[in-house]
């Protein structure tokens, strides 16, 4: 599909150019017949599914945390999304359910490079699915793209990204062809293989032109990305000139490198930045290009779940980093999303948050916004994103309030507000790891982000991010507050 | 030219998609700039039409210093002409020489200013300044309203409504042939028929895409729905280098709905500044028109350019740059200095300290309502501050304190280090009494002082005392002449 078309598809306005189609739209999920229970959901790692304490494990997270859904990281190549040490020696990771190799038609993936040998082969989707039925618990895959391509798979480099240079990246292309008919695949493996209470996808990404200027929490790349075939296929379809998006890419990254070397350009910063756009407004459609090519998937997944199962709800886990980047925030437009969405699950960790914003300052301090010190960058971010937090010394220490969740849902939940109920259940810090020094959370800290979840109109909540990462008496917490709402 | 052969004329790197090709830079070559510091009054027209203008020179000049006039010979707005009859029309000064103006649409009565009768207002300058060892540049710049003269209306700019325009921030199309054959027309006139010591053109304007945002001082009541420009020969060139025209107006329609709702206090529900960061991602054609618009200014200057110096190789060419590079981080990025001295013998950035102050308030009155409405005004002066590099007075106060001088030494380095490596000489303008509205901070003889040396301690390599000398107090102009003679700058006069 050239843009064109995708253009034709869609409603007018604004949102055209990025969202999905009114055959997308139309299609929705079966309404739920009378009242539903709260979504209090649980993501967890593999290893505790495959081990013997499967009952007792899902009877404590009810017990405690009123779960209803369990959330397993199902097809993952990173070990902590497995639940065993990093740099396990060995670990290959991948499905560890069973793949069925007749929905993967479109890919060049075989079996083996699917699935995962870990746990001795067992299906653990297979397994875990009657056993927290018995708890009243749903069981939602939780397909999150992995942040490191699968050493022991050389086969995923040829889905992998190519940087503006050249370079093949670690991270999947959109727009590769074997990449979608392989995800496509995964989501319809799942939905007819399997009981599922439904699925939900993530790629902690952005578009390579914000990584290239460092407008991350991890202080993204430095190549911007992607020239892929495939990307450059698409783009002169749409009429962009590779060449100078190309060229573009090479100053953003000349105008980083100085950056970071600590020169200041005669003119600014912000003005050097906001020329190289001018000079190159292929990059910015290199972008949208990029963008669009992750709403198109998100739209096709979400079209092949309800090809197989109009009732199954399938939704998409929101990078944190909308949350600090005022960019990514562009886009990731809910008013979009909601056409192809039944739940979004926004990550909200607030605890976290305050190094992730911490670290975002600095990294954007030391590009777009270097004009500014990085507290005053950070002060910048609070009033783009319309936060009221701890100031740049701080806030890592103290982490972001209870408030920035309720700011968060709210603004999640009107963006998705329409004619059909698009369910925002949002990620909630149950101990998210953080580096020494920093803000840790606790019962009270827990209870007032359960709250403020509901406070901001969530209509459920995921508990996160890892069962296995959680203080017991933090997920009492969270209970406790799902309890006195009403919710448990 | 398309955008592919304008690109390949130039040299690789950033600046390449706006800057002009080796055909520019070889004309450029025999001749630079004046020797010694350039120490001109900028005026008005009228007080060339004086019988006694000769003894004004001397006075000027041994008050001053002065060793260049730089008269407003072609506008029609009054206060440039200086006078201000009912039935006032403006024009040329000088005598328009139909043989030059085979390009446009306008006739002689289109352009020649009847406001003093037959005086050849050009002529009389130059013979009054040539003896007195001073030199008179035709001073050309684009006026803020279309003149009541029917063919004018042909010549300007049509937004994305299809509309044509009549006043700033549009102006005449700069992609309009008959437009750039005036224009191209009346500096081969002055050129040929007058013994001008050189020519200063410039346009207060920019894109249309920060035309849109109101992202100008006086901005805060711009329409957002007059963007430009869109006229037959805009889209033309868009097409031919590969814009999809219809995707660039519904993006300025979508901006002019951001703009009115931030106007409406209505603040997008994800915050001001990712809202338009949205509409660039859905329509990066909107930038794509901004560098046509500002790639199309830049050519008509290096045609300029190239056309004075076909018939006079030494002839000194410059351009006057608008005081909104001063406040908007935006439109910086639109004068790159550096991309600018392939066609360039001088610029002459506006650098009015005393009236920055209100100008730069209200700058900030101007965007608050979008892309940067998340922020209080006051937080957000500080941030264009650092953005701009400045240290000035906070929003409360900057309205009555204006700029300081340490604002004219950064901006005359910035433009000094920008053309760096050529031939280009910086001549700021500073400001001696540029109207302010009521309220405002005033200028001194001490401010005048500080802003001259501040010029001079920055690189310039010589000044403009501007704006208008009919807007001058006596003692700030006494004032600016003290510190040209401090430093040693001042010219001698010539006995007549």
């Amino acid at each position: 599909m050239n843009r064109r078309d995708f253009i034709r598809t869609t409603a007018a306005g604004a949102a055209a150019t990025l969202a999905g189609s009114k055959l997308l739209s139309g299609q929705t999920a079966a309404a739920p017949a009378g009242p539903r229970p709260t979504m209090v959901a649980m993501p967890i790692c593999i290893a505790p599914l495959a081990g013997p304490d499967l009952d007792h494990i899902l009877g404590d997270m009810k017990e405690r945390g009123g779960v209803t859904a369990l959330f397993p990281f199902m097809y993952s190549h990173e070990e902590h999304r497995a639940g065993v040490p990093e740099r396990s020696p060995g670990f290959r990771g991948g499905n560890y359910a069973t793949p069925h190799l007749q929905y993967y038609k479109g890919s060049i993936l075989s079996y083996e490079d699917m699935k995962a040998p870990e746990f001795g082969g067992v299906d653990i989707l297979a397994r875990v699915i009657p056993v927290a039925a018995k708890h009243g618990i749903k069981v939602f895959p939780f397909v999150l793209e992995d942040n490191h391509s699968p050493a022991a798979v050389p086969v995923w480099k040829k889905l992998a990204e190519v940087d503006f240079n050249g370079k093949v990246t670690a991270l999947p292309c959109k727009h590769n062809p074997f990449y979608r008919a392989w995800l496509g695949g995964l989501v319809e493996d799942y939905a007819r293989s399997y009981e599922i209470g439904g699925m939900m996808w993530g790629a902690e990404r952005q578009s390579g032109i914000l990584n290239s200027l460092g407008l991350a929490m991890g202080g993204g790349a430095p190549a911007a990305t992607c020239f892929c075939e495939f990307c450059q296929k698409r783009a002169k379809a749409d009429g962009i000139d590779v060449a100078r998006a190309r060229l573009g890419c090479g100053e953003i990254e000349k105008f980083m490198k100085a950056s970071r070397a600590g020169q200041h350009p005669r003119d600014g910063h912000f003005t050097t930045f906001w020329r190289i756009l001018l000079n190159y407004p292929e990059v910015i459609a290199w972008e949208n290009l990029w963008v669009r090519g992750r709403h198109e998937i998100q739209a096709e997944l979400y079209q092949r779940m309800k090809s197989v199962n109009p009732a199954l709800p399938i939704g998409w886990h929101i990078w944190q980093n909308v949350s600090f980047s005022p960019f990514q925030r562009a886009e990731e437009d809910y008013g979009l999303i909601k056409q192809y969405s039944d739940f979004i699950r926004p990550a909200v960790y607030n605890n976290v948050a305050g190094e992730r914003i911490h670290a975002f300052a600095n990294s954007a301090h030391g590009g777009v916004f270097g004009d500014l010190s990085a507290d005053e960058a950070l002060t910048l971010m609070y009033r783009l994103l319309g936060y009221d937090e701890a100031p740049y010394a701080k806030v890592s220490q103290t982490g972001l309030s209870a408030g920035y969740v309720e700011r968060e849902t709210r603004r999640a939940v009107e963006g998705l507000a329409g004619a059909r109920l698009v369910e925002v259940w949002p990620g909630i810090d149950i101990d998210v790891p953080v580096p020494p020094g920093v803000s840790h959370c606790t019962p009270e800290g827990v209870k007032a982000a359960v709250k403020a979840v509901f406070a901001g109109g969530g209509t459920g909540i995921i508990l996160s991010r890892n069962y296995v990462e959680m203080k017991p008496e933090n997920l009492s917490a969270a209970g406790d507050a799902l309890r006195e709402l009403g919710r448990a | 030219m398309n955008r592919r052969e304008f690109v390949r004329l130039t040299a690789a790197g950033a600046g390449a998609a706006l800057a002009p090709g080796p055909l520019l830079r070889a004309a450029a070559d025999p001749a630079r700039p004046v020797a010694g510091p350039l120490i001109g009054l900028a005026t008005a027209a009228e007080p060339l039409a004086r019988p006694d203008y000769g003894r004004l020179l001397d006075n000027l000049q041994s008050r001053t210093g002065a060793n260049a006039i730089f008269p407003f010979i072609y506008s029609h707005i009054a206060e440039r002409a200086g006078v201000f009859p009912a039935n006032f029309r403006g024009g040329n000064y000088a005598i328009p020489h139909m043989q030059y103006y085979r390009d446009t649409i306008l006739t002689y009565e289109d352009m020649r200013g009847p406001e003093f009768g037959d005086k050849d207002l050009l002529a009389l300058a130059i013979a009054a300044g040539k003896p007195r060892g001073i030199k008179t540049f035709a001073w050309i710049i684009e006026d803020n309203r279309r003149p009541a003269i029917p063919h004018w209306a042909q010549l300007y700019e049509v937004d994305f409504h299809g509309r044509r325009t009549d006043r700033h921030p549009s102006g005449p199309c700069n992609n309009n042939p008959y437009y750039r054959g005036y224009l191209l027309g009346l500096v081969e006139d002055y050129t040929r028929s007058y013994d001008i010591d050189g020519l200063m053109w410039g346009s207060e304007r920019q894109g249309g895409l920060l035309n849109a945002l109101g992202a100008y001082h006086n901005g805060a009541g711009s329409d957002p729905g007059k963007a430009t420009c869109f006229c037959e020969f805009c889209q033309k060139k868009g097409r031919d280098v590969g814009i999809d025209v219809e995707r660039a107006r519904r993006g300025f329609g979508e901006l002019e709905g951001y703009v009115r709702a931030g106007r409406a206090k209505q603040r997008p529900r994800d915050g001001y500044f990712t809202a338009f960061w949205r509409i660039l991602l859905n329509y990066p054609e909107l930038l794509a028109w901004e560098n046509l618009w500002v790639r199309s200014r830049h050519e008509l200057q290096a045609e300029l350019y190239r056309r004075i110096k076909s018939i006079k190789p030494a002839l000194p060419v410059g351009w006057h740059i608008w005081h909104n590079v001063s406040f908007c981080p935006f439109h910086r990025a639109e004068e790159d200095y550096a991309g600018m001295t392939p066609f360039s013998d001088f610029i002459r950035p506006v650098l009015y300290s005393n009236c920055a102050g209100e100008r730069m308030r209200s700058f900030v009155d101007s965007v608050h309502g979008n892309v940067l409405g998340d922020l209080p005004p006051d937080e957000m002066l500080e941030v264009l501050y650092r953005q701009l590099n400045y240290r000035e007075a906070p929003y409360d106060r900057v309205f009555a304190a204006g700029f300081s001088a340490d604002y004219v030494e950064r901006e005359t380095r910035r433009a000094v280090t920008g053309v760096a490596g050529s031939s280009t000489q910086v001549w700021p303008g500073i400001d001696i009494d540029v109207p302010v509205p009521p309220g405002a901070s005033h200028c001194t003889p001490e401010s005048v002082r500080a802003t001259v040396q501040a010029v001079f301690r920055g690189g310039g390599q010589g000044v403009l005392l501007s704006r208008n000398f009919l807007e001058m107090k006596p003692e700030n102009l006494t004032a600016a002449g003290a510190a040209i003679r401090d430093l040693g700058l001042a010219s001698t006069p010539r006995p007549i």
